[in-house]
């Protein structure tokens, strides 16, 4: 789908990603963790073609990432960000209606095919009894939820999410990573996420790229192949147990008591 | 002077009135009501897209400090004497767009800080105020007006034979802008997203700083330094109508040129026979109405 071909890159002289490669293979969920700085958004903003790669190159198959247009490139990939406050106060469905941007350009609002799917997207993250609310009323959870729309509501192979669910709570993060999860596995759509969550990445990537403080590949692979102590060591400077939780089996990741 | 109103109807209309009324209203008073619309509508309008592009509900071609490029730059093509409705204009756009690249940049690199850009807008508009006023004091007396006519915004000096051109341009911008309508609606989430929402940032951006640039051009080289049209109409009109901007910029082009007429028609009734800056009535409204936005955004 995506390949990565040793890459590096760097900002204003200072090294931000080394020799990074791997390929990212349709209809996965894969999740780059990794200590702040290690590259992680960047890497994401190289993937979609935002950042050009000094070494090396980021294919897709319809070419080079940062030689694809800004509009060719979102008919392929939508991006989650995180949620920003909204000086403006456009309603949830104007809001989502932008997501149509990427395929349909009319002057004049959109077409009635359009319409539809953003109404069947509006309907998949649970955010149609808000239609016709003003953005800037919504609680973070609606909003984020109103933000994924949108992404959807642009129809790309790919998802990138960049932190999407760093600010929400509990209820609204299971609920999101549900809907990521179901989208990957009915859809077929490819996501990649950059997380700092290890535990609800392991329950839900079918791979994990693990990158270090100095922007280097520690690993990647399934959870439970990349999440070890020794890895989180090695990445994050901090040592851990990784054990199976009794109940459910997920994988358990806790830090050496403090005192 | 006091003109029936049934008498001003007779006259539009076509019906003949006394002649004196006739010469007043047609010549004098009608010139200046639209002279007075021509320019409310640019400033609202610019600054709605540009409230739009910078993302933030601030800006406003005054407070950003691109009027006062635009009024540099009027007074400087004045002062080397090309008093022309092309050379004048031309002068005020490249002004304005100066004044707005310098202000982009340092709002660029704060990361798009709301109160950075606002600063770096009334620095550049002090620095355009102050080098005008330069310019005025060495230029001989009769080349230039005067410095109130520039720095307080001013109706007083209608030119009828720059109405055509001064329309014809507005239109032009006004509907490059509204044909970007959804491009505007897209900057609103943030460059960032705007790209990744499918739009080419950069050239976008280009175009619609031209055409609001060319809207302040218009409205400066005319009428000076008229305030706060651009942030308090599009704000109210936002209120009304919401921010899609297919309806918000033909609203705040009628409201501003509503708004601007009336402010004029005060500033000409409350000291009459003397005649107050229409400058002075949009900034003693315009002025307290920031102050509260900045207090509303500050909760």
């Amino acid at each position: 789908m995506i390949s990565v071909e040793n890459v590096s890159f760097s900002y204003a002289a200072k090294p931000i990603l080394r020799q990074v490669n791997f390929t990212v293979n349709q209809g996965e969920i894969m999740t780059i963790l990794g200590p702040n700085g290690a590259g992680k958004s960047t890497l994401l903003r190289l993937l979609r073609g935002r950042l050009r790669p000094d070494v090396g190159c980021i294919r897709w198959q319809e070419g080079l990432a940062h030689q694809l247009s800004r509009a060719k490139m979102a008919t392929l990939a939508a991006v989650l960000p995180q949620i920003s406050s909204q000086p403006f106060s456009f309603s949830v469905r104007a809001m989502v209606e932008m997501g149509c941007f990427a395929r349909d350009r009319s002057l004049w609002g959109i077409s009635a095919a359009q319409k539809s799917i953003v109404e069947e997207m509006l309907r998949q993250t649970d955010v149609l009894h808000l239609a016709k609310q003003r953005v800037c009323e919504l609680s973070g959870g609606e909003l984020q939820r109103v933000l994924l729309a949108r992404a959807l509501t642009q129809q790309t192979p790919v998802l990138f999410l960049d932190e999407a669910t760093s600010q929400l709570d509990l209820c609204h993060t299971r609920a999101i990573a549900q809907l990521l999860y179901r989208l990957s596995r009915d859809e077929g759509k490819t996501i990649v996420q950059v997380s700092h969550d290890m535990e609800l990445s392991a329950e839900i990537s079918q791979r994990i790229l693990l990158l270090n403080a100095r922007g280097e590949m520690v690993s990647i692979g399934t959870p439970t192949h990349v999440l070890t102590a020794e890895n989180i060591a090695s990445a994050f400077n901090v040592n851990v147990t990784v054990a199976r939780d009794q109940v459910t089996g997920a994988l358990r990741i806790a830090p050496l008591p403090l005192i | 002077m006091r003109v029936p109103w049934q008498e001003i109807i007779a006259v539009i209309f076509g019906d003949a009135g006394s002649s004196l009324h006739e010469v007043v209203i047609l010549k004098i008073r009608l010139p200046r009501v639209l002279f007075a619309a021509l320019v409310g509508a640019s400033l609202s309008v610019s600054g709605a897209a540009f409230q739009a592009v910078l993302r933030n509900p601030l800006a406003d071609p005054y407070i950003l400090g691109v009027s006062g490029g635009a009024a540099l730059g009027s007074v400087l093509a004045i002062t080397i004497g090309g008093y022309s409705v092309f050379i004048l204009p031309a002068s005020a756009f490249s002004g304005a767009l100066i004044a707005l690249l310098a202000v982009y940049m340092v709002a660029r690199s704060s990361r798009g800080d709301s109160h950075t850009l606002i600063l770096a807008g009334v620095m550049v508009g002090s620095l355009a105020s102050a080098l005008l006023l330069f310019f005025l004091w060495l230029a001989p007396s009769d080349s230039v007006r005067n410095a109130v006519f520039w720095l307080a915004g001013n109706l007083s000096n209608v030119r009828v034979d720059w109405l055509p051109w001064g329309y014809g341009a507005s239109l032009i911008a006004f509907l490059v802008l509204w044909r970007n309508s959804r491009v505007l609606d897209l900057f609103t989430q943030g460059e960032d997203c705007a790209a990744d929402l499918g739009l080419d940032v950069a050239k976008a951006r280009l175009l619609v700083f031209a055409a609001a640039g060319m809207l302040v051009a218009i409205a400066v080289s005319m009428a000076g330094l008229v305030g706060f049209v651009g942030l308090v109409i599009p704000h109210v009109v936002r209120l009304l109508w919401g921010p899609d901007h297919a309806r918000l910029l033909p609203a705040a082009a009628l409201a501003g040129a509503a708004f601007l007429v009336l402010a004029d028609a005060l500033s000409r009734v409350v000291l009459a026979p003397a005649e107050l800056p229409v400058g002075v009535v949009t900034a003693l409204i315009g002025a307290p109405f920031f102050l509260y936005l900045l207090r509303l955004r500050g909760e």
